[in-house]
């Protein structure tokens, strides 16, 4: 479906306003952190824990299994925080980054899991024998059936989501997987009331514990599932959809709810299309112009199911949008010159960075693309660039046909771009052309901190 | 969002991690803590009853451990160990009643019968806290060792069983009342 973007809607439109800026310090993630870490660590100390470590091995056991519990609930007390994608850390830090140590934590969490596991049935094994502790632990002891049955739940979320395991499963396998998480984490809690000395004899300890998990559920629900609800409250309509360059299309959202939003070029949106079939799902897709209140352009490449349903949308479709995230805008620069560099489809965020940057920064575009064909928004890119001081190079074919073996080698870099090192760098694109950049402009001199890239959200 | 023209000062950097630091050590010493926990002793250790009227008040031929059972509390109580303690000779001495030990989960009371020489010779737990069912569980498995403890120890000085702490601690306190109470 190939249909013009309607001009007149643009011309009138009023750029939207930069999202509230996090003002939270790398420090502050750091100390909260470590203050949790502290608590749990000291708590389980105060109890005896170390003391019990030198002791019999069953004791010793025991305080390992409490510690390992212990660390496994921290780690998903903070990966759960970083579910709420609360604007706090994400402004700050970006979506794709908290995604990244939400499967971090995740990972740590099956590993303490598994450990905790081990201990406790080590630790009761001592004066009742193996299967007897089994038995308990699985069943005999109060909770213990929900708690083990939490536990495999919680097991299965994280293998499922192994690189390895996760690219063998589909989207929707992996997501419903993912969200019985939560129920597995729910029913885990009780036994960490009821069992075990740390909560279960300290008044203080499980009012801390019960009131850090309480305030955590409020959280989730007001920050991660309110979100969605304003989100399903103030839907957009697809305005228009243009055929930009082979399996690549622009699509454009416009509604009344855009007058109050708020959004900087760079960023991206969680696009769920009102479609049968594919309400449940969403995708994360980059602006791929600058903003207005006159609509939201994102240029899609089509490589998935869903993707390629965007691609074919019809005009009038309800959209739901949550957003936007992500941190790689104008607001990185300072007053220094940039380079934008663009790989494929990473165009888009590309084009709506420029948009909204000054001709102080005479921004330079390094656009490559593998085919002539798959080239969008190059007209565009030029009367940009012209218009703030700025030139576009475009370095087009498969890797092989290129002259150079590494286009971005500090050497290639520096000869195109010789004031490198005093230039901001934008990276938006596949995962291996963003290293790629990363690994030469720093080569050529500039500071890490000066180099920003962002995933190319489709 | 990462702007180096606003770059924050120090005491911005470090204040929270200090604050987070004090309040989180703050509740840690509020913290319940088994090596400290309070025990307070009430009524007079019991009159030292001589051994001749001991000797015929005492039923047991052999050294007995034994936890009295309340007559509220389900039959399905672990049943009582019975202690042989070599060595000890025979429990014909003087037999004491200890102050009852109040503590976080309740009371506990111990009566200690000695040989003839004074050597402590068997403990027998007049009451302890059972009212729910996790202290009954809990004092069922750890008194009998503490009996069993003491009697070999011929003292208080005896290790504390894991989840058993605060049930150690009002065995220790009474106990050492009934010896300060009874030279040896």
């Amino acid at each position: 479906m190939t249909r013009p973007a309607t001009a007149s809607a643009v011309s009138q439109a009023r750029p939207l306003p930069s999202p509230k800026e996090s003002r939270v310090l790398d420090t502050d993630v750091g100390a909260i952190i470590g203050a949790l870490t502290l608590v749990v660590v000291g708590l389980w100390s105060r109890h005896g824990g170390v003391a019990a470590l030198g002791d019999s091995a069953a004791k010793t056991y025991t305080s390992l299994a409490q510690l390992t519990g212990l660390l496994c609930s921290e780690a998903g007390i903070l990966g759960l925080i970083l579910v709420t994608r609360t604007p706090l850390v994400e402004r700050r830090y970006g979506l794709d980054r908290m995604f990244n140590w939400h499967r971090l934590l995740g990972e740590a969490m099956a590993i303490f899991l598994a450990l905790h596991i081990a201990f406790s049935i080590a630790a009761w094994a001592i004066p009742d024998g193996t299967m007897n502790a089994i038995q308990s632990l699985t069943g005999k002891e109060p909770y213990m059936a929900l708690t083990t049955v939490g536990s495999v739940i919680v097991l299965i979320v994280t293998i499922s989501s192994l690189k390895w395991f996760r690219n063998k499963l589909s989207y929707e396998m992996w997501y419903f997987v993912h969200l019985t998480a939560y129920f597995g984490l729910a029913a885990s809690f009780s036994h960490q009331i009821v069992l075990g000395t740390d909560f279960a004899d300290d008044a203080l300890a499980r009012g801390f514990w019960v009131g850090i998990h309480l305030a955590l559920v409020v959280w989730l629900i007001w920050s991660r599932w309110g979100r969605l609800v304003v989100a399903v409250a103030r839907p957009l309509r697809v305005t228009a959809v243009t055929h930009e360059a082979q399996g690549v299309t622009s699509v454009v959202l416009s509604g009344t709810h855009l007058r109050k939003a708020k959004a900087l070029g760079g960023q991206f949106y969680l696009v769920r299309q009102m479609v049968k079939g594919r309400w449940w799902q969403t995708n994360p897709f980059s602006l791929s112009a600058q903003p207005t209140n006159a609509g939201l352009r994102f240029t899609v490449k089509s490589r998935g199911e869903s993707s390629n349903a965007f691609t074919n949308i019809a005009l009038g479709t309800r959209v739901i949008v949550e957003g936007p995230y992500g941190v790689c805008t104008p607001d990185v620069v300072n007053s220094e010159k940039v380079l934008l560099v663009a790989g494929g489809v990473g165009i888009g965020p590309v084009v709506s960075f420029l948009e909204q940057l000054g001709s102080e920064h005479e921004p330079i575009i390094l656009y490559r693309a593998t085919s002539e064909k798959e080239v969008a928004h190059i007209n565009e890119l030029e009367a940009l660039a012209t218009a703030r001081n700025g030139k576009v190079h475009t370095l087009v074919g498969p890797r092989a046909t290129l002259k150079v073996a590494d286009p971005f080698s500090p050497e290639v870099l520096l000869k195109v771009v010789p004031d490198l090192a005093q230039r901001a760098v934008i990276v938006a694109g596949p995962e291996s052309m963003v290293k790629a950049v990363q690994r030469g402009a720093k080569a050529a001199g500039v500071p890490v901190e000066n180099i920003h890239a962002e995933r190319a959200w489709w | 969002m990462v702007n180096v023209s606003q770059k924050p000062t120090l005491g911005r950097q470090i204040f929270p991690a200090v604050a987070l630091t004090v309040v989180g050590v703050g509740f840690i010493s509020l913290l319940d803590n088994p090596a400290g926990g309070v025990v307070s002793l009430e009524g007079a250790t019991g009159a030292v009853v001589p051994s001749s009227v001991a000797a015929n008040t005492t039923l047991a031929p052999s050294p007995t451990s034994s936890i009295i059972v309340p007559t509220e509390v389900p039959t399905t109580l672990a049943p009582v160990p019975t202690l042989a303690v070599e060595g000890a000779g025979s429990c014909d001495g003087d037999v004491v009643t200890g102050p009852t030990a109040m503590f976080k989960w309740g009371s506990l009371q111990l009566q200690a019968t000695f040989t003839k020489k004074n050597v402590l010779c068997s403990v027998t737990v007049l009451n302890y806290p059972n009212e729910k069912d996790k202290s009954a569980r809990i004092n069922q498995s750890a008194l009998p060792v503490y009996n069993r403890e003491a009697v070999e120890a011929g003292s208080a000085q005896i290790a504390v069983v894991s989840g058993a702490t605060d049930s150690w601690r009002a065995y220790t306190a009474g106990l050492q009342a009934i010896l300060d109470a009874h030279p040896a």
